[in-house]
């Protein structure tokens, strides 16, 4: 058996997708590369308003003066047909992309009694994807694509008579072959059926015997079997430019909702996210947004791209959003009694950016020592929590901590420091001064003569009169105090 | 996870004999101040602890050190941006994240991102290396602020600080100790052991998660 799979007004339902709110108005989709341009699709209000396909804008325009006319986009055309395949391949694995806005599964290895739920399964599905779809489902492909054109929405055919009672239009017949019908009188598919098969090349040609043949369910072919594309992408191009962060968040939010629809479909997850913003400039912006735990939670997924827009300031205004997702398999991790990893690391991924944006990038992470014996080298890190070793694994030792702990001073401040007899003995500064006690050093460090980014130093710890322990270093001459142990 | 714990809680004030001590705090690693404490940092629940001298910071490291043994995040809120790094091996601080706070503005608005997020289980606020000045302008309301967001979550929060000034804190722990520079040289454990640490409030708490 197969199930076909039919998106009425493909281009005109492509576009209204990201404008779901026009979808009660007088829409009309015409096509560009016409001369002169001519309406294509519309939607029913706009029928009503008495507009026809094939009118030119104009004629539309003076029939319905809230007429709105939109062009047919291949990005939102192609958009939709990704969307289509990606849900139709969770149902089935033989789908073929059998035309504009058209797919057709083979439901093999499905039993009898699920084949129109998993037509009704799927066209919910793409109800959720903002698209409107027919299914048939019959013995053969071309019976099956038949069906879809004439269902409501889903038209189960148990054998090819079910369709006798539907005209001959529902052929969709090419101008030859609809005149000589209308020429013999044939209105219903009975009619045409219930012609003797030896007549039909000589009257009808060889459109005639391929259609007949299909209406008795005497032809079948092998699908032309397709993959769905890899990669989850939504993308828009705006009527009017954008200057505000609500309607992006707006539109970003359907569309995560959309691809996390498609994922959970296919038991996939979020590896990472990919944002590119068009200006209406001409430059675009681009950023990739790798998940730590791969999820489709809306609301994750969400809030990790708000919490990077609520501080993006944009240089023009916006005229196009485009949002990919690179899926994974979705892991499922079972916590132990013990654990010591993160709960939630896509949170803790949303809180280290916000402390990002709050700091400093270079000032929030995990610590690294640069490979250097010079003081207070570091660098930070994006932290790896989520990813540290597994649990029950605990080490021994104290870290290599040793005396106390060193406050420093950064930068180091400058002072003035007495020596007698080549050791410090009073140490003063702005609004301080103390003589001093016991003294440690010099310690005597030097580095990078190499490279040409040499460096002397020599150390003293210190204590002044008060108890207090400090950290003071001499270089070039000058005395700095390092920092005060703490 | 919030009702666990406070179920934990309640089932500790009303059987206090039967009430399971272990899981309810972190050990710090330093074995005096785990005395006065009764076991640790407990969860839930803000520590102050404050010194005219100096130790600190010794102490902050050496929590780090007992949650990387254990494999155990930490996070550190540096309001003064005077933690230093190097004595601790990069094991020890690949699990240590560090925000390095400019003013005491970035101080508490990253304490509340961090305590609110919840994913690390002990939290460090070190401000002993601010100005004196701007400490003084804290509203006493943002500590009560900090505590109701650890009391509804499981962190242990350890604040230290140059004088007592969380009012709100559950634990408040006065440390001494005096220096030389010979005591630069010592391990941390006899550096702790000449230290004292006095348990100077117990507030607001009852049960396990009161009783050292």
């Amino acid at each position: 058996m197969y199930c076909a799979i039919v998106i009425p007004g493909f281009h005109l339902q492509a576009s209204l997708r990201y404008e779901p709110g026009l979808r009660e108005r007088a829409v009309v989709i015409v096509d560009e590369g016409g001369k002169p341009p001519r309406i294509e699709q519309l939607t029913r209000a706009a029928r009503r308003a008495g507009i026809r396909a094939g009118m030119t804008s104009t004629q539309g325009l003076a029939r319905c003066p809230e007429l709105l006319v939109r062009y047919r986009s291949p990005e939102h055309e192609r958009m939709a047909g990704d969307a289509l395949l990606q849900c139709a391949a969770c149902v089935s694995p033989g789908i073929e992309a059998t035309g504009e806005g058209v797919g057709t599964l083979d439901l093999k290895g499905l039993p009898p009694a699920a084949h129109r739920q998993a037509a009704e399964g799927l066209i919910r599905q793409l109800g959720r994807q903002e698209m409107v779809a027919k299914a048939g489902i019959a013995a053969t492909p071309g019976l099956a694509l038949l069906a879809a054109r004439n269902a409501r929405p889903i038209l189960h055919l148990m054998r090819p008579a079910d369709l006798h009672e539907l005209p001959v239009s529902a052929l969709a017949p090419g101008p030859e072959l609809a005149g000589t019908l209308r020429r013999l009188g044939i209105r219903r598919l009975r009619e045409f059926c219930d012609l003797p098969p030896e007549g039909i090349a000589a009257r009808f040609g060889e459109e005639g015997v391929a259609q007949w043949r299909c209406v008795m369910g005497k032809s079948t072919r092998l699908l032309r079997l397709v993959t769905p594309p890899e990669t989850y992408e939504e993308a828009t191009d705006f009527e009017n430019d954008i200057e505000l962060l609500e309607p992006l968040l707006f539109m970003l939010r359907r569309f995560i909702e959309r691809i996390a629809d498609r994922l959970a479909a296919a038991y996939l997850a979020v590896a990472a996210l990919e944002l590119r913003i068009g200006f209406a400039a001409g430059a675009d912006y681009a950023r990739a947004f790798p998940v730590p735990s791969p999820t489709r939670d809306v609301e994750t997924l969400f809030r990790m791209l708000f919490t990077h827009l609520e501080s993006f300031q944009s240089p023009h205004p916006i005229r196009s959003l485009h949002l990919a997702a690179r899926p994974c398999k979705a892991v499922k991790e079972q916590l132990g009694l013990f654990e010591t990893t993160l709960r939630d690391p896509n949170q803790f991924h949303q809180t280290l950016a916000r402390l990002s944006a709050l700091v400093g990038a270079d000032r929030a992470g995990v610590p690294v020592r640069d490979n250097t014996f010079r003081p207070d080298a570091f660098r930070l890190e994006p932290p790896a929590f989520h990813a540290a070793a597994p649990p029950g694994q605990a080490r021994k030792g104290s870290g290599g901590a040793r005396g106390l702990a060193l406050r420093r001073f950064r930068p180091p401040r400058p002072a003035h420091v007495f020596t007698a007899e080549q050791r410090p003995v009073s140490l003063s500064m702005e609004a301080f001064s103390a003589p001093l006690g016991e003294s440690s050093g010099p310690w005597l460090t030097s580095g990078e003569w190499w490279d040409g980014q040499a460096w002397e130093r020599a150390e003293w710890e210190v204590e002044s009169a008060d108890g207090r322990l400090y950290r003071l270093s001499q270089q070039d001459g000058r005395w700095y105090i390092e920092g005060i142990y703490d | 996870m919030n009702s666990i714990i406070q179920l934990r809680q309640l089932l500790a004030e009303r059987f206090p004999a039967a009430a399971p001590r272990h899981g309810l705090f972190f050990p710090t690693g330093v074995a005096p101040l785990d005395a006065v404490l009764g076991g640790g940092l407990w969860k839930g629940t803000l520590t102050e602890l404050s010194t005219d001298g100096a130790g600190c910071l010794t102490v902050l490291n050496a929590v780090i050190c007992a949650c990387a043994a254990e494999r155990r995040p930490v996070a550190i809120i540096d309001g003064g941006d005077g933690f230093d790094p190097q004595p601790l091996d990069a094991e020890t601080l690949a699990h240590l994240l560090w925000v390095r706070c400019r003013t005491l503005a970035q101080f508490l608005k990253a304490a509340d991102l961090v305590l609110r997020d919840g994913n690390l289980p002990i939290v460090l606020l070190d401000l002993r290396g601010s100005a004196r000045g701007e400490l003084k302008r804290i509203p006493g309301a943002t500590w009560y602020r900090l505590q109701r967001i650890v009391a509804q979550s499981a962190v242990a929060c350890l604040i230290t600080t140059p004088w007592f000034m969380v009012s709100s804190a559950h634990y408040r722990v006065r440390m001494e100790g005096a220096f030389r520079t010979h005591s630069l040289d010592m391990p941390v454990e006899t550096l702790f052991a000449q230290m004292d640490f006095q348990l100077v409030r117990r507030h607001g708490l009852t049960g396990t998660a009161a009783a050292p």
